[in-house]
């Protein structure tokens, strides 16, 4: 089954410098469209890309696989990338602790239900796409604001201390593969 | 067994929950920190790494609050008794959420304990106002002794008369770099400074004698409100001209009476009189030069320079009154007047 992502993916200045374009097949076999600049933001795409040795002759008729993630989250990935393809590229950041603000229309776009998300930020995670990643975790670390304790075990599913002793009492006392 | 719904945290793969983890604010990370045990663990290690290690605390025992900062918003976790006053107030670089308690003096301890104890930021900056809670004054130095294994900065505040206090504070909590004393002390009181600061700044310093001041070995001293007369000062300099006191010395400010004292403290052998300095290590911005002039219609203007330096910045200006003087070892200081708003000061910088 084809599915054609609902935003236009290729943009007009690309379509007038003659990109090259490639092909990703998703676990559940939708097939998407992504320009070379968009994928570039995925090290994981990318990686397979040139390992594969694609080139712009011959990327639209070798389709990639990515068997690790669905349609619905590899559709939200493809409009992030090619809404960021033409980002400046940002500096490495590990040493210091980052303040930003989520733009809007990412927002929206991360607007979904917790499953979702979850699913989402193992993709990214997967395809290693450091500026989705952030975005999900500051999402997911925006959820915490101004919560209790109390609510937050709640908001992360975040077992209570009795819980975790009865998960590890039921792990050992369960028999081993040997039996 | 999945007993929750919501965002399963735990089962995101560790380092996309570090960096969950990074992307909340403080307030929120001790907050979810506080969710089980197992949570505690994960927090308390990942508080050694990147980017989260990074954090620095104040303890305000003034303000009853803890402080945290590290970006450029600050975030304060503050202690009320009022009721009405809780909640949470977010303005533009700060964030404060205000707790009601009956006892906030203890909360603040407990709440500064467990994060201390789990996230280890170091105490950048410690405040006591002994006036304020004065029969806690000895739980609270008790407390920062136990909990506290050192802090930079220190701002000792009192409207009462707190020798004891003061002594007691600086003989159980270790100040690294910098003491502001701005609390009222006996006219006889003898400070004696942690052993390895840097900078005292003495708001009250009537009590500091002539013989306190040269023996204080640090780099920074700022005195308002002396009782060290003219002639003692013009003994200071020459001391430190001759290598007698405060060889380590790298600023010296102080506020005199008017410009006849001047004289008197600059009378003073081989001195070099300036037109233009480089000053250099000053930390923060300045007002010099402030004067009044008057247009002949009556209209008036406030002249002044503002300037702002830090430890590598240099700066030239147009000095009033300054002058060189050189110690026998070679090393130079340039000293000079500045008008401010509490009077004329004097500074003295080694260059």
């Amino acid at each position: 089954m084809s599915v054609e992502p609902e935003v236009p993916i290729v943009q007009v200045e690309e379509v007038r410098e003659n990109p090259v374009l490639y092909k990703i097949i998703s676990s559940d076999n939708h097939v998407f469209t992504i320009s070379e600049h968009a994928v570039k933001l995925s090290k994981t795409l990318w990686d397979l890309i040139t390992n594969l040795g694609l080139t712009a002759e011959n990327a639209l008729d070798n389709p990639i696989p990515v068997e690790n993630v669905n349609g619905k989250n590899m559709e939200t990935i493809v409009q992030f990338c090619e809404r960021h393809k033409y980002d400046e590229e940002e500096p490495e950041y590990t040493n210091y602790i980052r303040e930003f603000v989520l733009p809007e229309w990412d927002r929206q776009l991360l607007s979904i239900d917790n499953e979702e998300l979850f699913q989402l930020i193992l993709a990214t995670n997967y395809l290693d796409i450091q500026k989705l990643m952030d975005y999900c975790c500051r999402v997911i670390g925006d959820m915490a604001k101004d919560k209790t304790p109390e609510e937050l075990r709640i908001i992360y599913g975040i077992p209570t201390d009795a819980e975790d002793d009865a998960l590890e009492r039921s792990a050992s006392d369960s028999p081993g593969p040997s039996g | 067994m999945e007993t929750h719904k919501g965002l399963p945290i735990l089962r995101l793969p560790n380092l996309v929950l570090k960096e969950v983890l990074s992307m909340m604010s403080p307030l929120d990370l001790i907050n979810i920190s506080k969710t089980s045990l197992k949570f505690k663990n994960i927090a308390i290690g990942c508080s050694k790494q990147y980017p989260i290690s990074q954090y620095l605390v104040d303890l305000d025992f003034d303000d009853l609050a803890f402080v945290i900062k590290g970006t450029q918003t600050i975030f304060f976790y503050e202690l009320t008794s009022n009721k009405n006053q809780e909640g949470l107030l977010e303005e533009d670089d700060e964030v404060k959420y205000v707790k009601y308690s009956e006892d906030p003096i203890t909360e603040l301890m407990n709440y500064a304990g467990y994060v201390m104890e789990v996230f280890s930021w170091p105490v950048r900056s410690v405040f006591v106002a002994f006036e304020k809670f004065e029969e806690r004054n000895k739980s609270i130095t008790d407390w920062l002794k136990m909990h506290v294994k050192s802090t930079e900065r220190c701002f000792l505040e009192g409207g009462i008369i707190s020798d004891e206090y003061v002594s007691y504070f600086l003989s159980n909590v270790q100040i690294t770099t910098y003491l502001q004393l701005n609390s009222k002390m006996s006219y006889n009181y003898r400070l004696n400074l942690p052993q390895y600061i840097e900078s005292i700044d003495i708001q009250e310093s009537d009590f500091i004698t002539f013989d306190q001041l040269t023996s204080f070995d640090v780099k920074y001293i700022t005195l308002y409100n002396t009782r060290i007369t003219n002639q003692e000062l013009n003994q200071f300099i020459k001391n430190w001209m001759t290598s007698q006191s405060n060889v380590n010395l790298r600023r010296f400010e102080i506020y005199i009476q008017n410009r006849h004292s001047w004289d008197i403290i600059t009378d003073l052998p081989n001195k070099e009189k300036l037109e233009e300095v480089i000053i250099r290590g000053l930390l923060e911005t300045r007002t010099i030069g402030r004067f009044n002039i008057k247009r002949n219609d009556g209209a008036m203007a406030e002249v002044y320079m503002k300037v702002t330096y830090g430890e590598k910045g240099d700066l030239s200006f147009h000095v009033v009154q300054g002058f060189d003087i050189k110690r026998n070892d070679g090393t130079v200081a340039t000293i000079f007047t500045e008008i401010t708003r509490n009077g004329l000061k004097v500074y003295m910088l080694v260059l």
